[in-house]
């Protein structure tokens, strides 16, 4: 390099640098560094802070009219991305939905056992089955009496259980969503308070304020309660949604409610409604939340009330109750010997002035202790008549009490019948005993049901619904309820909206026919109820709410002194199903006298005369029917997530639990997915935002380097005044 | 997107969650040989839960019919006893009747004829351990012969007035849809040995009769004996097939249970072999599963050494 170049650079330089220019510059590089190691000091001192960012130090030249004069800080950048967290906290609501769900499986499934305990229903049917193979080989044994009673108390048992089980885990997840929904509303208005504190910040130029990770560890606490959507706004605020854009945060913050509690083991929804920050005055109408919730562990609630638990729970009730009608069935078909004194039958809800509505020929016969036939009354539905022991073919008129009047006479001597409170009562005088044979070609129907199985005089099994749901009543049948009873009725989606709350009140005079139309009517062609020519009435919705459930959430109305309502005669309502599996029981007659379990069939014939055998202590056909209940293939309708089929009680119990297996291990896998997810995404978010220990250190190292060598400058530039002091 | 960085409490966070997934494994494979179940629950066992509940409960029901037909088959196990009791009897009538004949002797015809039926009453008014009459048909609480003495069977215008035995026979249920019916009533076995008895009784009641009091037969008395052997021959070779009857369905309950069995032995292996833990697999699975666990924390304990705090000296 030549001299003159160097002269001519040094001219450049040598301008205006003063020793204070030197010592000013060498004290910003400790000021900054000093307020970089505080950054770094707050990383390192947040390495485990859960939501935490780390910052990073933007360093910038300090200058002055163009001329160098040290460093500074331009900001402290909090490394946050936005797509990273918002895939965090959507990954995290799905995650926290399955955790839930699947936390309460492992409940379930820990309550309800295992295919090697023998607790199943399948094994309790089979066990009524073995039962009554033992009892067909000694029937008169009253060792094997006891074991069918063991048998048919445990699988009762086991039906009421899982009932109570399934209802007291919805209960209990019920008080869940109701407890979480206090701490989930404190979210929200922190949320809310945090965005206008953020504001604050930014106007004042604060863009990495510990705000902000407050606010994140927020928003990922209420992403796990509900899926919600995030956007930022410039003001350093964001609003919040659900994911389909139902306000939670934004210039208003919306508060839930909910109180909890079934009726008739339907549920409620779930309300939110936004609240005015000034004046906490609500805004507008509160609307259901239930069908807005995306993931989250309310949805994961919801879902596992509803749908899983609330399907077993139509699944086990539609087992329950093919159980009940099949077994009284077959029962209601036998004799026991020695015949019972006398036959009281189940509430059928109907009353005296009901029409009689059979059709076909049935036989009541009175029978001596040793079963030979005293006396026989031939009756003839279809024909409206009946003949005792063969005479002449007398009226029975057209209505239930008419019918008992005539029985009654015709017993004679021989026996009483009565009809009071939905229940028939047969009994016969003396140590006689009481039989119902149905002809065996033209056999006697009300709804399906034969004579003797539609009254229950023989039932084994009861519920706290009635399992015949085929009344046999016609639209023209008076209707019997009480004047001003009612029925109310919500309509709710599958994603548990409630869409529609109708109710009607009875009017005098009304038949069958005119409260079905009046639901109906209620009903507003969203759903239609069509009465059968059985008697059962059938639900349909329209093409507009595809899948919806209608509920009965009410019901005031009773039929006459039977203590019936109109929606549990008919098993009306979505909710109605589950009510067969509750309080299901042997029943009481048969509990307190194992002996009136039939195991004969009775043996009248169309010549039988009195003094002829019509039922023996040695027959066993009876308890052989009774065994083989099981695995005669009923058809059961559509319940629970398991489609209508026609299949054995002992297949479609293996089904029940079929279902719930695959649903469980369905959370289960999805469980696995978004825990994966949520992992994956937490995992990118921390490698972006996250602390680096050894990061940090080796900026630790760099900056506490950068500090000494601004202190060594401060040193040299002391020695400079010195020289320049000590030149005399 | 390339991670470049990791964040340290994250780092620890997922050893953390490896070391626990680990030991979760292992616990499981543990629980899996302990108890020598695959599973404890009904969702443990996933798409095969169905047909494992199904199969238990359909080898439960063959359980019950094995134990019926066991019932059953000790039943007419009996009754072939006393059966072949019964066709000894007729047998022994037959040797009365044709021993006096042969020997041209009735004095002791009559009492071998009452001891023969006061035996055959005994066998077929015989009750089971139940208390029931095993020859009532179905009214297993009523004495099956009504009559107690000779004499009063003699009286009766007709034998059928001897029986109150009823009609039904009992019968078990042996396999799914599979019925077979067992047993014998009084009047279906020994009408003819009644009759026979009867016959005879009402001879030696008669004009021509009293065979004890003469030492030789007379003519109408050989003659009636003579025809009579005859009859004797059918009823001894009848009851000798309800023997054989009775045989027929005591085979056919032995063949059910052999049937059922074997079906025991399918159900079982069957649910086993869903159930039941494979443990040959279940130790390797537990093994590798030690292993991994012994990884995870191996990874653990060495990336907790690596940090840069190690190497970098402290200044000052």
């Amino acid at each position: 390099m030549g001299l003159a170049t160097v002269c001519a650079e040094q001219s450049i330089r040598t301008n205006d640098v003063s020793l204070n220019g030197i010592a000013a510059s060498a004290m910003s590089a400790l000021k900054t560094n000093s307020a970089a190691l505080s950054v770094v000091s707050n990383n390192i001192s947040n390495l485990n802070t859960p939501g935490y960012a780390r910052r990073i130090v933007n360093q910038q030249t300090l200058s002055a009219a163009g001329q160098l004069m040290g460093v500074d800080i331009a900001s402290v950048q909090r490394v946050a991305s936005a797509f990273l967290t918002q895939e965090v906290l959507s990954s995290g609501g799905a995650a926290s939905q399955y955790d839930t769900m699947a936390g309460l499986f492992s409940q379930l499934n820990g309550i309800l056992g295992g295919p090697g305990d023998n607790q199943s229903l399948a094994t309790g049917l089979t066990n009524v089955a073995s039962a009554f193979a033992t009892a067909s080989q000694s029937p008169t044994s009253s060792a094997s009496r006891t074991g069918v009673l063991n048998a048919i108390n445990n699988l009762a048992a086991g039906f009421s259980n899982a009932s109570n089980t399934i209802s007291a885990l919805q209960k209990q997840i019920d008080q869940q969503a109701v407890n979480s929904i206090g701490s989930t509303n404190q979210l929200l208005k922190q949320v809310f308070d945090l965005n206008t504190q953020v504001r604050t910040a930014n106007a004042a130029g604060d863009t990495a304020s510990a705000l902000l990770d407050q606010r994140d560890v927020a928003l990922g606490n209420l992403s796990k309660v509900m899926g919600i959507k995030i956007s930022a706004n410039a003001d350093g605020s964001v609003n919040v949604s659900t994911t389909d854009g139902v306000n939670l945060v934004s210039n208003t913050y919306a508060q839930l409610s909910y109180s909890g509690g079934a009726t008739n083991g339907s549920y409620g929804n779930i309300n939110i409604q936004d609240v005015n920050p000034q004046t906490g005055q609500a805004i507008g109408a509160a609307v259901a939340l239930d069908p807005h919730l995306s993931g989250g562990s309310l949805k994961g609630l919801i879902d596992m009330r509803d749908q899983v638990l609330g399907g077993l729970n139509q699944t086990l009730g539609n087992l329950a109750q093919q159980t009940a009608q099949t077994f009284n069935a077959a029962a209601n078909a036998n004799a026991a010997y020695p015949p019972p004194s006398s036959l009281t039958g189940r509430d059928t809800g109907l009353l005296g002035t009901d029409a009689l509505n059979f059709s076909g020929k049935t036989t009541l016969a009175v029978a001596d202790s040793s079963g030979a036939l005293v006396s026989r009354i031939d009756v003839d539905f279809s024909a409206g008549t009946l003949s005792v022991n063969g005479g002449a073919a007398q009226s029975i008129g057209g209505t239930v009490a008419r019918f008992t009047t005539a029985l009654n006479t015709a017993l004679g001597g021989n026996g009483t019948a009565s009809f009071a409170n939905g229940q028939l009562s047969i009994s016969a005088t003396g140590t006689n005993g009481v039989l119902v044979q149905d002809d065996a070609s033209t056999p006697s129907a009300r709804g399906g049901a034969g004579f003797s199985q539609f009254f229950g005089l023989n039932d084994l099994f009861q519920s706290q619904a009635p399992s015949i749901t085929a009344t046999g009543l016609l639209a023209s049948d008076s209707s019997g309820l009480a004047v001003g009873g009612k029925i109310a009725l919500s309509l709710k989606s599958p994603d548990g909206d409630i869409v529609k709350n109708v109710s009607i009140t009875t009017t005098a005079g009304q038949t069958i026919g005119d409260v079905v139309n009046a639901l109906n009517t209620a009903l507003g062609g969203a759903a239609t109820f069509t009465l059968g020519t059985d008697g059962s009435i059938s639900t349909a919705t329209s093409a507009l709410y595809p899948g919806y459930a209608v509920n009965v959430t009410a019901d005031t109305t009773t039929r006459g002194t039977t203590g019936m309502s109109f929606s549990t005669l008919f098993g009306l309502g979505a909710n109605a199903q589950g009510a067969q599996a509750a309080n299901f029981a042997v029943t009481a007659k048969v509990a307190g006298n194992p002996a009136s379990i039939g195991f004969a069939r009775p043996m009248l014939t169309a010549s039988s005369v009195a003094g002829d055998t019509i039922v023996s202590a040695g027959d066993n056909a009876g308890a052989i029917a009774l065994q083989n209940a099981i695995t005669t293939t009923q058809n059961f309708k559509s319940a629970g997530g398991i489609a209508a089929q026609a299949s054995s009680l002992s297949d479609y119990a293996a089904a029940f639990y079929q279902n719930l297996s695959t649903q469980s291990n369905s959370v289960t896998a999805n469980q696995v997915t978004q825990d994966g997810r949520l992992t994956e995404a937490q995992s990118r978010l921390s490698s972006n935002s996250g602390v680096n220990l050894d990061e940090e250190l080796m900026a630790l190292t760099s900056y506490q380097q950068a500090y000494a060598a601004g202190a060594r400058m401060l040193t040299v530039v002391d020695k400079l005044y010195q020289t320049l002091l000590d030149i005399q | 997107m390339s991670i470049n960085r990791v964040s340290t409490s994250a780092q620890t966070a997922y050893l953390l969650s490896q070391i626990q997934n680990a030991g979760s494994a292992l616990d499981k494979t543990q629980a899996q040989i302990a108890s020598g179940k695959n599973a404890t629950t009904y969702a443990g066992f996933g798409d095969k839960t169905q047909v494992l509940t199904a199969t238990l409960a359909a080898n439960a029901r063959n359980g019950a019919y094995t134990t019926a037909t066991k019932l059953a088959s000790t039943q007419v196990d009996l009754q072939d006893t006393q059966l072949s009791a019964l066709s000894d009897l007729a047998a022994q009538l037959k040797k009365a009747v044709s021993g006096s004949v042969a020997n041209n002797e009735g004095s002791t015809l009559m009492s071998q004829v009452q001891s023969i039926f006061d035996q055959a009453t005994a066998i077929l008014n015989s009750k089971d351990a139940n208390g029931d009459y095993i020859y009532a048909g179905g009214r297993t609480d009523t004495a099956p012969v009504t009559v107690n003495s000779l004499s009063d069977l003699v009286a009766l215008p007709a034998t059928a007035g001897a029986f109150a035995n009823g009609d039904l026979k009992k019968s078990v249920q042996v396999a799914d849809g599979v019925t077979v019916s067992y047993g014998v009533t009084a009047s279906d076995v020994a009408t003819g040995l009644m009759q026979t008895l009867k016959d005879i009784a009402a001879f030696d009641a008669g004009g021509s009769g009293n065979f004890s009091a003469t030492s030789n037969l007379t003519q109408a008395q050989t003659s009636y004996l003579t025809g009579a052997i005859a009859t004797t021959t059918t009823v001894y070779t009848d009851l000798n097939a309800n023997v054989a009857a009775n045989g027929f369905v005591a085979n056919r309950l032995t063949d059910a249970n052999t049937q059922q069995s074997s079906m025991d032995t399918l159900y079982k292996g069957f649910a086993s072999d869903i159930q039941d833990t494979n443990m040959a697999d279940a130790a390797t699975q537990l093994s590798l599963n030690q292993t991994q666990l012994q990884a995870a924390l191996q990874v653990t304990a060495s990336l907790n050494k690596l940090t840069l705090l190690n190497y970098l000296p402290v200044s000052g």
